[in-house]
């Protein structure tokens, strides 16, 4: 059975008189551990789909199952509370909260799948030094590099132990040099943990990395 | 990590907001919990300055809750002066109603006027330390010393002296200085419009420089009479230890017309243990010494010549019972040379004027209050707008609505309870630190450390409240749209 399975999937956004098509996707099959890369021109709804498979959205028609869990028909509580268990998010923009330390950013990723308490906080303390930030941990963001700041929203997306990753260009704000290190780092440490990967990326090279890639644009002209 | 901590650590990034927040809440609460210390001071000072005077007989001019005021809490004048006469009905039980003597436990005299460095002088008997019962607490009782020797049959040998004094040669004295009629405190030494000037003054009259030649009136007044008691609060603040010599003092310091009477020069004999009440304050002499300060007479014909011109401030009863005590007021409503006066009737109805300021107070810090909860609501709202990403972040992470509006909620129960907690703090640091200047000013002495529940009512009432001005922020954070806010250009 597929980790991630989509059919018939369209969300539409209005502006203006006229409804705009954001994402259409006819069939898509992710299998469990695969690590697909989602390219495509912008405005194929590359970030859309992962805010459908996230349940941030909700689409329109067609239907998304995850893990075997009909997103889709999920209210909004039960699509939170599913994101919380079995996703991990790692965005462009890094999305660290400020006031709090890379440490407690880590364990955020936690608070709404797991509660407190210590288990969370040795496996994201682990982590941490997993990624090379065990003298970072009680930095805050703005006191971290760009990279740095990457590895600690990857750390963050994986604390709590989730079967997919969903990553949306999480490499369009740093060097090259630097870009192709935290990929190395998320995709190594999602195949020791044969967890799904999601990316949505614009440059080819970090596609490549991946063990497949989907063009969102052929996707939609298919369907 | 859990709910709780990111709402403290949202907190912490607005310190400026969340400080003016809080400080805002901090007014309202302790322009409250001020209010509460105060009144509940007022009320359980005035409840136990009260005990032990059941009924203060005084004279018939003047309003009754002067009587009471001067003679319980030592404020203002004695509006007049009561014979001797009278006290000695009520102490032999000679007062009758219905042809029924009333019974009392005590009949107290007390003469009242002059003051030394501030604190009223009392002339009384020995009874005031023996009889005197102030409910459950007994009588008073002493720290260092004991009474005086001066009782009730005393002050009757002393008055019946006065008497003869006064039969052999007190006309011509009388006859020289009519004018001398006293009422016991401060207006008894203003001699009255009529009063024909002597010059040089004469002892004891305005403008009289004690000398040598006073000398004479210190040796008239034996010395087992010229013994004092003083407050806890007295010998506190004028460091007073056994032994020390009271000068009366007539007149404030800065007044020209001030004079001390060292022909009443007494030595301390006892130090009171401290009660919490004005007789704290206090310090009492045998009516003897009281009395034989110069101009300390009453003129008054008739009683002259029983007495000696013997009068007194008030007398203070305790009735044996109720119908006693109604009995007494019955016995006094016809009677001409005096009135009785119901402290615990009297300072009930003051408070009661007094609460209508309080309560208006009381309405003021609850609309301070109600404003800074408004002000509240106002200030989380507007941080709403520039919190979107942070919360549609959290949401990204599993956050659910109810979640996020829990998280707002906490900010906003933790300003109002950190507002209460520092307003109760703030009115209790200023009891501690204007307690001595309000005491002086008012009377009330504030016990900066006496917590009352209410105020453990105010804090959770105030932490409802935060929440309940929190909701509409905390319903505006959970409808935040999440994927609008995740990218930081949106």
């Amino acid at each position: 059975m597929a980790m991630i399975a989509i059919r018939n999937l369209t969300k539409t956004y209005r502006r203006g008189p006229e409804p705009v098509v954001a994402c259409s996707v006819h069939h898509l099959d992710i299998q469990p551990g695969e690590q697909v890369a989602l390219i495509g021109r912008s405005g194929t709804g590359k970030t859309t789909l992962l805010h459908l498979i996230a349940g941030i959205l909700v689409p329109d028609a067609g239907s998304i199952e995850v893990d075997g869990v009909p997103v889709h028909q999920l209210s909004e509580g039960q699509r939170d509370r599913f994101r919380a268990a079995t996703l991990g998010l790692v965005f462009q923009t890094f999305n660290l909260l400020q006031p709090f330390t890379a440490l407690e950013n880590v364990l955020l990723g936690a608070v709404f799948s797991q509660g407190g308490g210590h288990g969370p906080r040795e496996h994201a303390e682990q982590l941490l030094q997993r990624v090379g930030l065990g003298d970072r941990m009680h930095h805050r963001p703005s006191e971290l590099s760009v990279g740095q700041q990457q590895r600690v929203a990857i750390c963050r997306a994986l604390v709590h132990d989730p079967k997919v990753v969903l990553a949306d260009e999480p490499l369009g704000n740093q060097d090259k040099a630097t870009g192709r290190e935290v990929l190395q780092l998320l995709l190594e440490l999602a195949r020791e943990g044969g967890k799904t990967v999601v990316m949505v990326t614009h440059d080819p090279e970090s596609a490549a990395a991946l063990q497949r890639t989907v063009d969102l644009t052929a996707l939609r002209r298919a369907s | 990590m859990n709910l709780f901590a990111i709402s403290a650590r949202s907190l912490r990034v607005r310190v400026l907001s969340t400080l003016l927040t809080t400080l805002s809440i901090a007014l309202g609460a302790g322009l409250l919990a001020a209010i509460w210390l105060l009144m509940g001071e007022v009320d359980r000072k005035y409840r136990t300055s009260l005990q032990g005077y059941g009924a203060i007989v005084g004279p018939k001019e003047g309003a009754p809750l002067s009587l009471v005021l001067n003679t319980v809490f030592n404020l203002g004048a004695s509006p007049g002066i009561v014979p001797l006469s009278v006290y000695e009905e009520i102490r032999e039980g000679r007062i009758r109603f219905n042809n029924r003597p009333i019974p009392v436990r005590y009949a107290i005299p007390q003469a009242r006027g002059d003051h030394y460095r501030g604190f009223p002088l009392v002339g009384t008997t020995d009874e005031m330390f023996f009889k005197f019962t102030r409910g459950d607490a007994g009588t008073l009782r002493f720290a260092k010393g004991a009474p005086f020797a001066f009782g009730h049959e005393e002050l009757m040998a002393f008055a019946k002296e006065k008497a003869r004094e006064h039969a052999e040669g007190g006309e011509a004295h009388a006859e020289a200085r009519p004018q001398t009629a006293r009422s016991g405190a401060r207006p008894d030494h203003d001699p009255p419009a009529s009063a024909p000037q002597a010059s040089p003054p004469a002892h004891g009259e305005p403008g009289h420089v004690h000398g040598p030649e006073c000398e004479h009136d210190h040796e008239a007044l034996p010395a087992r009479h010229r013994q004092a008691v003083v407050g806890a609060e007295v010998a506190r603040k004028l460091r007073i230890d056994l032994g020390y010599r009271i000068v009366p003092m007539h007149g404030a310091p800065e007044d020209p017309d001030a004079h001390e009477h060292q022909e009443a020069a007494c030595e301390v004999v006892g130090i009171l243990a401290a009660t919490g009440t004005p007789i704290d304050r206090a310090i009492y002499v045998p009516l003897a010494a009281f009395l034989a300060m110069d101009k300390h007479v009453a003129i008054r014909p008739e009683q002259a010549a029983e007495h000696g011109n013997v009068a007194l401030s008030a007398v203070v009863v305790e009735p044996r019972s109720t119908i006693a005590a109604s009995w007494l007021r019955y016995a006094f409503q016809t009677r001409m040379d005096g009135q009785v006066a119901w402290p615990g009737i009297e300072i009930p109805q003051l408070l009661s004027v007094v609460g209508s300021a309080t309560d208006v107070l009381r309405v003021v810090s609850y609309v301070v209050l109600l404003v800074a909860a408004i002000g509240l609501m106002v200030a989380l709202y507007n941080t709403m707008n520039e919190r979107r990403r942070e919360i549609a972040i959290l949401r990204s992470l599993g956050a659910r609505r109810h979640q996020i509006a829990r998280i707002v909620l906490y900010e906003a129960g933790a300003i109002a309870a950190a507002g209460a907690l520092l307003g109760v703090a703030l009115c209790h640091g200023a009891a501690w630190l204007l307690g001595a200047w309000v005491e002086h000013q008012t009377g009330v002495a504030m016990d900066w450390a006496a917590f009352s529940p209410m105020e453990g009512w105010l804090i959770l009432g105030a932490v409802v409240l935060g929440c309940v001005a929190g909701i509409a922020p905390a319903f505006k954070a959970s409808r935040t749209p999440v994927a609008d806010h995740l990218s930081p250009t949106t």
